[in-house]
């Protein structure tokens, strides 16, 4: 089980939980698990924003040939 | 705009940072790349719901939100080539399916929706119509196992 996050789902009013293992896609290819928020009830997925920039983007960057 | 612009929204200290999953990248992407998905089957209660969703999206499709954007989420936007009605879509969606998370007793919500090809997230708060942005950012990877990505609402 994730820590808790200071964000609650609002379809299920419980405390999202900060996971390590969201499973992300670019095109067809898989990629390593990302870090983000998991609502424990519905399942639904965020990135944070500090970790899109700090991580996503530039791996985005890198991926897209840029 | 174009897709390239809508995706030059790099910080110049992210490519330092970013190089942790870059590393993982050059080690893991090319060796999952065959994995096959997991398929996951949706519930009829969660496709009753989301198609319910989807008519509340589509009746308060036209709804527009009195957007304050200050100078800095501007400049954010720019950065990040996320346009106001890229914002303006992600707060309408959010506000209509009640597909967003919220701090406990603010008026405060994070959300997000597939638009196109990239994912757009809004940070928000609510002051009667006004909706107030206070964070924006987007990527163009997917979630394979979310169940809102799956139903192309996310
Ligand atoms: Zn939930």
């Amino acid at each position: 089980m994730g820590k808790p996050s200071k964000w609650k789902c609002y379809t299920c009013r419980v405390e999202m939980e900060k996971v390590l293992d969201i499973s992300v896609k670019y095109g067809k290819f898989n990629l390593p698990k990302a870090e983000g928020l998991r609502c424990p009830e519905c399942g639904v997925q965020y990135l944070e924003s500090d970790y899109v920039a700090e991580q996503v983007s530039p791996a985005e960057e890198m991926l897209s040939g840029k | 705009m174009s897709e390239i612009s809508r995706r030059t929204f790099l910080k110049g200290s992210a490519a330092i940072a970013g190089t942790t999953l870059l590393a993982s990248l050059g080690l893991n992407a090319s060796a999952e790349a065959d994995q096959s998905d997991k398929e996951k089957a949706v519930s009829p209660a969660v496709s009753d719901r989301n198609t319910a969703e989807r008519n509340a999206e589509e009746q308060t499709a036209e709804q527009k939100y009195e957007l304050i954007i200050s100078d800095e989420i501007a400049g954010l936007m720019e950065e990040r080539g996320i346009r106001e009605e890229d914002v303006q879509e992600v707060v309408v969606f959010a506000e209509s399916s009640g597909k967003k998370l919220y701090i406990e007793g603010e008026e405060h919500y994070l959300a997000r929706k597939r638009i196109g090809k990239f994912t757009a997230y809004v940070e928000y708060s609510v002051s009667g119509s006004e909706v107030e942005v206070l964070d924006v950012y987007s990527h163009t990877l997917v979630f394979p196992d979310d169940v809102l990505e799956e139903n192309g609402e996310s």
